[in-house]
């Protein structure tokens, strides 16, 4: 009897946690931020709501706030800006010694902190490929909640 | 309609953790992969299985989102890892010492390739997955080996990444008859 009960209870698990885990892949999830890289904009301990259906559509504008794996190591994720996307002509006053535009399949981010973010700055222009969801809102903390469209001047 | 809905869950967490078949296009990695002779395009598994540990090997055959389209996907061989000095074939640069987080992919066949040597090394953050049989046609069912031109890449001795003692994993008819042709 409790054997039967535990089965059925073990499939309803398997059952949500497909969903749960398709949903995270495929549709969006929360996520709890760390560094200081995004500040003032995102501090360490804000939760935010990631989207991952724009970077299947190629639909990312200047201005996005994007997840991405690091280009120097695939297993850590950033959280930063897109500033430039292909075909832009990077800044002449940028301090980096990078190509003049920002190649095709390209994006170039950047952390609101300008001075504490390790960003393309440093590892130059990052293939489309490595996004892995858009920023869609902050939900907590709650007295700063809302889209991240510009960068918060706080 | 909740069944549909969980069917469409299992099948999504299996392709997204699991693995997946694929159709390979293209000449690139002739003759591993549709080699000239054969009339029928191969399949193979995609396998997923420790793709989010990124611990991929020399001689792998991977998936990868092309850096220079993202619509696109690539199936190339692994030939050099982070911290390794690889000769190119068609690069601008003769040597290129692997940058940190990054690999040097190649299709098989050298020449018909877009690869590592028309756009340099790229992120491991772009592999998908790794290709380990091919499945398709029943004729050519085999495990992909992990031969790869060792001659051409330098590991340094406080290299991250240690050749296995045998870089041939498993049998496939293709190696068998190369060494017999040498």
């Amino acid at each position: 009897m409790a054997f039967r009960r535990g089965v059925r209870l073990a499939g309803r698990l398997l059952k949500y946690g497909a969903i749960i885990h398709c949903t995270a892949e495929f549709v969006g999830h929360i996520t709890v931020c760390h560094g200081s890289s995004m500040e003032p904009t995102i501090k360490g301990g804000d939760v935010v709501i990631v989207e991952k259906i724009s970077i299947n559509f190629q639909n990312i504008e200047r201005g996005d706030v994007v997840l991405c794996r690091s280009p120097v190591d695939p297993r850590t994720l950033v959280m930063k800006r897109v500033t430039l996307i292909e075909g832009d002509v990077l800044d002449k006053t940028s301090t980096s010694p990078f190509l003049a535009k920002v190649p095709t399949g390209h994006v170039w981010l950047e952390g609101d902190n300008t001075e504490q973010s390790k960003d393309s700055n440093d590892y130059g222009p990052v293939p489309y490929g490595l996004l892995q969801g858009k920023v869609l809102l902050k939900v907590f903390p709650i007295n700063r909640f809302g889209l991240l469209k510009d960068k918060c001047l706080d | 309609m909740n069944k549909v809905l969980v069917g469409g869950a299992v099948v999504g967490v299996i392709y997204s953790a699991v693995g997946f078949p694929s159709k390979i296009r293209g000449r690139s990695m002739t003759p591993t992969l549709n080699p000239d002779d054969s009339k029928y395009s191969d399949y193979i598994w995609m396998s997923k299985l420790g793709s989010q540990q990124f611990k991929y090997q020399r001689g792998n055959v991977v998936c990868l989102v092309s850096p220079k389209d993202p619509k696109e996907r690539l199936i190339k061989r692994i030939i050099a890892l982070e911290g390794d000095t690889v000769k190119t074939l068609a690069y601008k640069n003769r040597q290129v010492t692997i940058p940190e987080g990054h690999c040097w992919v190649e299709g098989d066949s050298k020449y018909r390739s877009c690869d590592s040597n028309i756009f340099g090394a790229i992120s491991m953050g772009l592999i998908q997955g790794r290709a380990t049989h091919i499945i398709w046609p029943p004729s050519r069912i085999q495990r992909l080996d992990n031969r790869y031109p060792e001659e051409r890449v330098q590991i340094p001795p406080d290299s991250k990444h240690i050749p296995t003692s045998n870089p041939s994993l498993g049998t496939s008819k293709h190696s068998i008859l190369a060494n017999e042709k040498e």
